[in-house]
C-alpha cells in the first residue's frame, strides 16, 4: 500500500510544515458512516466518513483501485449542483474533519480541518471580533471546505470579494491518495503554484480540500441597511446611481419578492458597513443623492444588525426561498454589471414566477422557479438569457433542476473558449476520473 | 557552464535558422542578436546568476507571440516572456538560452471600462501608465509595486506582484480578471473576462504568479478600483525597530485596516534622506509610514486612533503629511528607496522577500540584526510590515568573492528563520531561480510533484520557461550550493 502523509487525527504537524511520511495502517476501516445517499437519482452511494485524513487517503486509493467515483460531500446543501454522476462509488462525508487546527487571532489567519461548518468557523472567529465577510447559504449546515469547493458568496462580494480572495493556504487529498499544500499562513506569500485559486470553485474534482488557511478581518463596528423600491423601467438608472453614488456599499442586494419591506416591483438593500460615523454620512449621502430619483420607496434599518437580512437573501439566491419554498428550477448568471438591469428585467418578463436574486453591482444574478415549469421553458428562457449574458461575455449556469432535465439543458453554460482547457487540467491531474467523475464536465 | 540546479534543454539548432525564423515572424527590426544587445537580458533585478538568450524578439501581436513560440517549439528551443526585468529572482532568466519574447512594444491600454470596472491591456502596458490614463475617471489600478514606474502589468501577472496598498487592496491577483494567453504549444486561449465568477476552474487565478511557466500572456483584463475619498498619511519616529514593529501589530490588533504600512530602519533612513531631502530624522531606529484611507467621514478618528496606538508604542513623534504634496513626496521617498542604496557606499546589494506572521516581525527583525553581525554584512531594511513582507537589503561588492560569499550565507539563514517562524521565502518577487533551494524547505516532495503535474497540463515538454520554481533531482538547500553560483559580471546599483 502507498504511504499515506497524516496531518491530524490528533497528531498535528509541528509548525508551519510537517513534511512527515507516515505510512498507511493496514486494515483501517472507516467509522460511522450514514445512510446511502442518491446524487441526482444515481442509485444510491454508500457514504463513508473518514476520520482523519489517512482514512480519506485510503478511500481515495480504494476508489482509483476500482475504478470508482469518490463523491465528496460535506454539509449536503449543494448536492444538486452540477451533471449527473458517470461513475459508480461512494460518497465521503468529511464532517468527521472539522478540528480548528490553529487560530493567530492577532495574525488575522485561521486553519481549519475542511469539515467545520461555516457558522461554527464564525462563532470562532466572533470570540476575537473577528470574521470571514463572505456570505454562504445554510451556514449551519455548509461546510467551509465545501463553500471553497462551490466558491459560494453573497451580498457582501462587493464589498469584501469572494472566498478566492481570502483562502492563503490549502491542503487536499490528490487522486494518489495523498495529502498535499500549498500556499501557507501568511497573508502575502508567492512560493510555488496558487493551488488554492485551482481548488476555489472547482466542485471538489481535482481533490478532496482537507485543510484551509483563511485570511480573516476585524468585524465593522456598525451597520445600516438602505432599502429602494423602483419600476422595471427606471432599474438600470437606479443601478447607474448607486454604482457612481459617493456611498461605497458593502452590498447592493437586488430581488423581486421583498413584498414585507415596500413597494416594488424591484427592491434594492444597500448595505454599509464600517465605522459608525462613516456609515452615517453614507447613510445620509446615498438619502441625498437619492432626491428626484425615479424611486417608489424609500427605507432605512439603522444601527440594525444586518445579519437576518443578509443571510436570508443569501438563502433565497440560494434556492431555498422564505415560507420554505423549495426552487424546482434555479439558475446562476454571471453578466456584466451595467447588463444587470437588463438581463433581470428580461428574465422577470419570461416567467410569472420567477423569483430574482442579483447582486447587482457585480453582476451576479440568480432566478428561482418553485412553480410547475417543463423543460422547455427552461430550455427556452436558458437560451434567451444566456444571449443576454453572452453579449458581454457572460454566461448562465443551472443550479438546480430535475435530473432527467440535465441531459438537455446547458448545466455549466455555454463552453467558452478555455473549456478544453479546463478538461485537460483535470485530465491530467485526476487521470482516473476519481474525483466528482461527470459532474463538472460529464465524460472527459 | 550549467550548474547542477540549473539545468535545462540545449538548443539543437543553429542560432542562424532560429534568428531566421523570428526575422520572418516579426521583422529584423523587431529581433536582436548582437552580443552587446543581448548583454541587457542576461538577467533581471536578480544579477547574481546570468543566462544569455539567444535571440531578443520584440512581437507586437498575439498572432506574432504565437507564432514566435510554434517556430522555437519546431527548432526545439526554450522560450519565455520578459516584461520590464525589474523582477528580482531571476524569474525571467533564459536558463538554456533560446528566445526570449520581450513584451515592450505591447503597451496598449485597449480598453478602460468604467461602468463594469474594467480594463484590457496589453502586456508590456507599464503598471503607472494604466492608473494614469484612470485618473480622469477616479479610479486606479489597485497593486502598486515599488517600481510602477517600470514594470509591466505582463510582469505584475507572471509574479503576482504586490506593493505598498496590497494590506488592504490585496495583491495582483485579487485585481487580475483575465488573461488571454499563448500555450505553450502556440495555442491561444481566453480564461475569464470582463464577467465575474466563470463557470468551471479558475484558470485566471492559477495563471497569476505561475511566474511565466504555464505560457506567455498576451492580453490582461484588470479590475479597476475606486480612488479613496481621501487619506490621511502619518510617520511615525521610533527610537528602535522592536517599538516599530510592535506598534504595527497593535495597529493591525486594534482593528484598523491601513491602507499602508511601511517600515524604513535607521540605515535605509540615511539613504533616502540623502536623495530626497525629505527631513527624515537620520538619529530614528525606525520610521513607520502610516497611512488610512477611504471616505473622509470618520476618518480623522482613525488616524487619530493610529496615532494614539504609535505614542503608546513609544514613538518618540507622529509626523502627518498636510498635503498631497508632502503625501505624494513621502511616497516618492519610499517607493524610491532602493535606488538611493548606491549613496551607502556598496557597488551591488541583494534584496530578500521573506514573510513572516504579523506578529513575528520583532522576532525576523532582531534575527536580521544578528545574521548581519554573525556574517558581517551591512543591511538596510525597507519592507510592507503591514502586510509581513520584509524586504531586507544586503549591501555588498561583487568583485570580492568572500562578501558574496557573506551575503548568500545571510540570505539563506534570513530566510531559514522565516520559515522557522511560520512565513514563507517570497511575498511577492517569487521562487525565479533565487529561491530553488528553497522549495523543498517549504514544500514536502509530494506538493512539489502535485504542483508540476499541474505545470505538465500547461506546459509539458518544459520548454516555457525551463529551471524556474523547482529544483531538478539532486537539487539541495546546503549552504555548499551556494559554491557553485557564478558571481554576476554587474550588479544592481
Amino acid at each position: 500500500m502507498r504511504p499515506v502523509r497524516v496531518f491530524g487525527d490528533g497528531h498535528l504537524a509541528p509548525f508551519p510544515y510537517n513534511t512527515t511520511v507516515i505510512p498507511h495502517p493496514p486494515g483501517i476501516r472507516p467509522a460511522v458512516d450514514s445512510s446511502p445517499i442518491s446524487l441526482d437519482e444515481f442509485g444510491l452511494l454508500p457514504v463513508r466518513r473518514p476520520v482523519s485524513v489517512a482514512e480519506l487517503g485510503a478511500l481515495v486509493i480504494e476508489a482509483a483501485g476500482a475504478g470508482q467515483g469518490l463523491y465528496p460531500v460535506g454539509g449536503r446543501t449543494t448536492l444538486d449542483v452540477g451533471l449527473p454522476p458517470i461513475k459508480p462509488g461512494f460518497a465521503v462525508d468529511t464532517t468527521a474533519l472539522d478540528q480548528i487546527i490553529d487560530y493567530p487571532a492577532r495574525d488575522m489567519t485561521i486553519t481549519v480541518r475542511a469539515g467545520l461548518t461555516v457558522a461554527k468557523l464564525q462563532e470562532a472567529l466572533a470570540a476575537e471580533g473577528q470574521w470571514l465577510p463572505v456570505d454562504v447559504a445554510d451556514p449551519e449546515r455548509a461546510t467551509i471546505g465545501g463553500a471553497v469547493a462551490l466558491n459560494q458568496s453573497g451580498p457582501r462580494r462587493l464589498g469584501y470579494g469572494t472566498l478566492r480572495d481570502y483562502v492563503i493556504g490549502i491542503s487536499f487529498v490528490t487522486d494518489e491518495g495523498q495529502e498535499v499544500k500549498a500556499g501557507g499562513r501568511v497573508v502575502k506569500n508567492v512560493a510555488g503554484y496558487d493551488l488554492m485559486k485551482l481548488q476555489v470553485g472547482a466542485v471538489g474534482t481535482l481533490g478532496v480540500i482537507t485543510q484551509l488557511t483563511l485570511k480573516v478581518k476585524p468585524r465593522p463596528e456598525a451597520a445600516a441597511v438602505v432599502g429602494l423600491g423602483c419600476e422595471a423601467e427606471s432599474l438600470a438608472a437606479v443601478l447607474d446611481l448607486l454604482h457612481g453614488s459617493r456611498s461605497r456599499p458593502q452590498a447592493v442586494h437586488l430581488t423581486t419578492n421583498a413584498k414585507s419591506r415596500g413597494r416594488g416591483p424591484w427592491w434594492l438593500d444597500v448595505l454599509f458597513e464600517e465605522k459608525k460615523l462613516t456609515v452615517d454620512w453614507q447613510v445620509a449621502t446615498l438619502f441625498g443623492e437619492l432626491k428626484g430619483a425615479s424611486v417608489t420607496d424609500v427605507d432605512h434599518l439603522r444601527d440594525t444588525n444586518p445579519t437576518t437580512l443578509i443571510q436570508t437573501v443569501t438563502d433565497a439566491a440560494a434556492g431555498q426561498l422564505t415560507g420554505g419554498h423549495e426552487s424546482r428550477f434555479g439558475f446562476k448568471a454571471n453578466v456584466r454589471p451595467s447588463l444587470t438591469a437588463a438581463f433581470c428585467v428580461a428574465a422577470r418578463a419570461s416567467h410569472p414566477d420567477l423569483h430574482i436574486s442579483g447582486e447587482a453591482l457585480n453582476g451576479i444574478v440568480s432566478g428561482h422557479v418553485v412553480a410547475d415549469l417543463t423543460a422547455g421553458d427552461a430550455a427556452a428562457m436558458l437560451n434567451m438569457l444566456s444571449a443576454i449574458a453572452a453579449e458581454g461575455g457572460g454566461n448562465v449556469t443551472v443550479r438546480r433542476c430535475p435530473t432527467a432535465w440535465k441531459k438537455s439543458l446547458p448545466v455549466w453554460g455555454r463552453p467558452g473558449g478555455d473549456r478544453e482547457l479546463m478538461r485537460h487540467v483535470k485530465r491530467t491531474l485526476d487521470p482516473k476520473d476519481v474525483f466528482n467523475p461527470g459532474r463538472l464536465f460529464g465524460d472527459v | 557552464m550549467t550548474t547542477a540546479t540549473l539545468s535545462a534543454p540545449a538548443p539543437a539548432v543553429s542560432t542562424a535558422a532560429l534568428v531566421a525564423r523570428m526575422n520572418a515572424v516579426v521583422g529584423a527590426d523587431n529581433v536582436l542578436t548582437a552580443a552587446a544587445d543581448l548583454a541587457v537580458y542576461e538577467c533581471d533585478g536578480f544579477t547574481i546568476e546570468k543566462h544569455r538568450p539567444d535571440v531578443v524578439v520584440f512581437p507586437t501581436s498575439t498572432e506574432q507571440i504565437a507564432a514566435i513560440v510554434r517556430a522555437a517549439n519546431d527548432l526545439g528551443v526554450p522560450f519565455l516572456a520578459r516584461g520590464a526585468g525589474t523582477s528580482l529572482a531571476g524569474g525571467c532568466a533564459p536558463i538554456g538560452g533560446g528566445v526570449m519574447i520581450a513584451t515592450a512594444r505591447m503597451k496598449r491600454i485597449l480598453e478602460v471600462n468604467v461602468r463594469d470596472r474594467y480594463a484590457v491591456v496589453e502586456p508590456g502596458v507599464v503598471n503607472v501608465w494604466l492608473t494614469n490614463a484612470l485618473k480622469p475617471h477616479g479610479y486606479h489600478y489597485a497593486p502598486d509595486p515599488s517600481s510602477q514606474g517600470a514594470c509591466t502589468i505582463g510582469g505584475n501577472v507572471a509574479t503576482n506582484s504586490g506593493g505598498p496598498h496590497t494590506l488592504k487592496y490585496g495583491v495582483t491577483v485579487n485585481h487580475i480578471l483575465g488573461v488571454e494567453m499563448v500555450l505553450p504549444d502556440g495555442r491561444v486561449v481566453t480564461t475569464g473576462g470582463p464577467c465575474e465568477d466563470n463557470p468551471g476552474y479558475d484558470l485566471t487565478g492559477t495563471i497569476v504568479g505561475s511566474e511565466g511557466t504555464f505560457g506567455i500572456v498576451s492580453k490582461v483584463w484588470v479590475r479597476l478600483t475606486r480612488n479613496p475619498e481621501a487619506y490621511r498619511t502619518l510617520l511615525g519616529v521610533f527610537d528602535s525597530i522592536d517599538d516599530a514593529t510592535t506598534a504595527i501589530s497593535e495597529i493591525i490588533g486594534a482593528g484598523i485596516v491601513p491602507g499602508a504600512l511601511e517600515l524604513l530602519d535607521r540605515t535605509m533612513l540615511g539613504a533616502v534622506e540623502a536623495a530626497f531631502k525629505f527631513g527624515f530624522p537620520l538619529d530614528a531606529g525606525a520610521v513607520l509610514i502610516m497611512e488610512v484611507d477611504g471616505l473622509e467621514a470618520g476618518l480623522q478618528a482613525e488616524a487619530d486612533r493610529v496615532e494614539a496606538i504609535a505614542l503608546r508604542c513609544n514613538a518618540r513623534e507622529v509626523r502627518k503629511a498636510n498635503t498631497e504634496a508632502e503625501r505624494m513626496a513621502l511616497w516618492k521617498a519610499r517607493k524610491q528607496a532602493f535606488g538611493t542604496i548606491g549613496r551607502l557606499g556598496y557597488p551591488s546589494y541583494c534584496t530578500q522577500d521573506g514573510v513572516v506572521p504579523r506578529t513575528k516581525l520583532p522576532q525576523i527583525m532582531r534575527h536580521i540584526q544578528a545574521v548581519a553581525e554573525k556574517h558581517r554584512v551591512a543591511v538596510a531594511n525597507v519592507f510592507h510590515a503591514g502586510d509581513g513582507n520584509i524586504h531586507p537589503i544586503l549591501m555588498f561588492d561583487e568583485r570580492d568573492p568572500d562578501q558574496v560569499r557573506r551575503v548568500l550565507l545571510a540570505s539563506h539563514d534570513i530566510l531559514d528563520e522565516c520559515i522557522n517562524l511560520g512565513g514563507s521565502v517570497t511575498g511577492e518577487h517569487g521562487i525565479g531561480v533565487e529561491k530553488l533551494d528553497f522549495m523543498p524547505k517549504l514544500f514536502a516532495p509530494e506538493d512539489l510533484a502535485f504542483m508540476k503535474r499541474l505545470r505538465a497540463a500547461f506546459n509539458p515538454d518544459g520548454r516555457c520557461s525551463p529551471g524556474k520554481l523547482f529544483p531538478t533531482a539532486g537539487g539541495c538547500a546546503e549552504p555548499s550550493s551556494i559554491a557553485r553560483l557564478k558571481p554576476g559580471r554587474r550588479a544592481a546599483v
